[in-house]
């Protein structure tokens, strides 16, 4: 699947992108919701992807969360 | 002379310990009040009236006999229905649990057992606590308005006197909001004090459990029995359990305020933003510092807990999801499915940006030398419920769902100890609160702040500012 299947010029998530990723997990979405999930992803996906345009070159995850500060 | 159910946890604890008051007379005056106004406010899901009125004979025979367990002994408290209580049904407000019964209390439940709280119900959640709202309960100020969520239940039932203090959830604001809307103290512990055993988890890594109380010394005492490690709960820390009512009525001379010029003070009621301001005058008046203070990058405060908390939270939801996706309500299952679109590589993203904000926050914090940030908790009062939006002139809206959660954010991001104090009423009678947020592990801090803030919420309410812990009147429109 190419990036302009799975995406529009906004950077939402397009119904066949929502359609193929819940079926390889195994999640059954009626396909009358397809287009309405698709469209509830569509905000959600747009502010990761204005995420994924900052860089943040080495900063790792933490793999456990540790309010401390030192 | 107030109502029995009108005490705050500290004044009904002193008639205990005094012998004046019974836990018996306590908690029959406390389900009273709930048999006489939960039809309209709906904050409990369930009532646990006849194991309430037992345990509280077993209280007060163990108090007559001198077996005294400490402050909390023989206080009704309401547990919202996310968090699981033996033999008492815990649904956290949907369908998919309806018929879950815990075999076991959850650690906070078994501490606070412990402590001889009395248990008197149930209550309601946004369902999974997986909004802003709490949908089934009515505001005790003005039922036609909203509680905000999603400890929606807890808040209420706290502000109307069905309990003298509760505990809820907070993931991303959902025990300040309701309290800030219901008009009582709520308090997000540092992340990791208090154990999440036998929660139900909306998002791992930014789920706290914490008091709802009518004061801040009420949520102090509380904490001192809720906060502790525990080694079934990979977040819990295994910091020093302090005394967290230590100092709380020392008053803020020389503390230093961080108050926002971004973020905080954007989109904001104007009258809640007078009536923060003018809480703040007040810590000032009591020798305060201001210390004005930009957030750095809080332009994405938003996209990160959104891109860690969605996966989280269907993450937890990935079993029930498939296999009884028609008994969540169609909001939530619409989350938990739109969750499961989020790429693996956005989630650890979302993780790295939380680190670098922390990191931003923490600079921000340690050059300017501030103890605390003070914020307001909620940027409107509790709206309409059956028109749950704010307009401004402008034309723009913004919803209660979005809109409330969106100066606790970074209470959750980062973990840091943080405290919803009442700050007075709106000329429309619905009460306004403000936030206070301090360094990681300095829960006690935070605690003297809002006390101090309280104090002279008391004084203008023409209470005596001297007592140690007075209560104003609640709830007045379901006397």
């Amino acid at each position: 699947m190419s990036n302009d299947a799975i995406r529009d010029d906004a950077g939402h998530p397009l119904a066949a992108f929502v359609e193929a990723v819940t079926a390889q997990a195994g999640l059954v979405v009626p396909s009358d919701r397809v287009q309405g999930l698709a469209a509830a992803a569509a905000p959600v996906h747009a502010s990761l992807r204005a995420l994924a345009a900052v860089r943040l070159d080495d900063i790792a995850p933490a793999t456990s969360f540790d309010p401390a500060w030192d | 002379m107030a109502h029995l159910h009108e005490l705050s946890l500290v004044e009904a604890s002193a008639r205990i310990a005094s012998g004046s008051l019974t836990p018996l007379e306590l908690t029959e005056a406390v389900l009273a009040r709930i048999a006489a106004v939960d039809g309209v406010v709906g904050a409990f899901v369930t009532v646990t009236a006849e194991e309430a009125l037992r345990e509280a004979a077993l209280a007060t025979a163990e108090i007559v006999a001198g077996s005294y367990r400490g402050p909390l002994h023989g206080i009704p408290v309401a547990y919202k229905d996310l968090i699981d209580t033996a033999g008492v049904a815990t649904t956290a407000s949907s369908r998919v649990r309806e018929h879950h019964v815990p075999e076991a209390d959850a650690a906070v439940v078994a501490a606070l057992k412990r402590a001889g709280m009395v248990m008197v119900g149930k209550t309601h959640t946004h369902e999974f606590a997986y909004g802003g709202v709490t949908p089934t309960t009515r505001n005790p100020w003005d039922p036609g308005r909203m509680v905000g969520g999603s400890s929606g239940g807890s808040a209420a039932a706290v502000s109307y006197g069905g309990a003298l203090a509760a505990v809820g959830t907070d993931t991303a604001g959902s025990i300040r909001i309701p309290a800030s809307l219901c008009g009582v103290v709520g308090f997000k512990p540092t992340y990791g004090r208090v154990s999440r055993t036998g929660v139900a988890s909306l998002a791992w890594s930014l789920d706290h459990v914490g008091p709802l109380a009518r004061t801040v010394t009420d949520a102090a005492w509380m904490l001192n029995a809720m906060a502790g490690h525990d080694v079934r709960d990979p977040g819990s820390v295994t910091a020093r359990v302090q005394d967290f009512a230590a100092g709380i009525d020392d008053g803020v001379e020389g503390l230093r305020l961080g108050i926002p010029v971004n973020y905080f003070t954007e989109r904001i009621d104007p009258e809640t933003a007078r009536m923060v301001a003018a809480a703040v005058a007040t810590l000032v008046e009591q020798g305060a510092v201001v210390v004005p203070m930009e957030i750095p990058q809080a332009e994405h405060f938003g996209a990160v807990i959104t891109g860690i908390m969605m996966p989280e939270a269907s993450a937890y939801h990935r079993r029930t999801l498939r296999d009884t996706p028609e008994l969540y309500t169609d909001e939530v299952r619409g989350l938990l499915e739109v969750g499961e679109t989020i790429l693996a590589t956005d989630y650890i993203d979302a993780l790295r940006f939380r680190q670098s904000l922390k990191a931003a926050w923490r600079d921000a914090v340690v050059a300017l030398d501030v103890d605390v940030v003070v914020t307001p908790t909620v940027f409107t009062t509790a709206l309409p419920a059956d028109d749950p939006v704010y307009r401004w002139d402008d034309g723009r809206v913004d919803s209660a769902s979005v809109g409330y959660g969106r100066l606790s954010i970074p209470g959750n991001l980062f973990g840091l100890p943080t405290l919803q104090v009442p700050c007075g009423f709106s000329t429309s009678g619905l009460p306004v609160g403000v936030q206070i947020m301090g360094r990681p592990f300095a829960d006690q801090t935070v605690l003297r702040v809002g006390r101090s803030v309280e104090r002279v919420q008391a004084a203008s309410a023409g209470e005596d500012p001297a007592a140690p812990h007075t209560v104003p009147a609640r709830a007045p429109g379901l006397q």
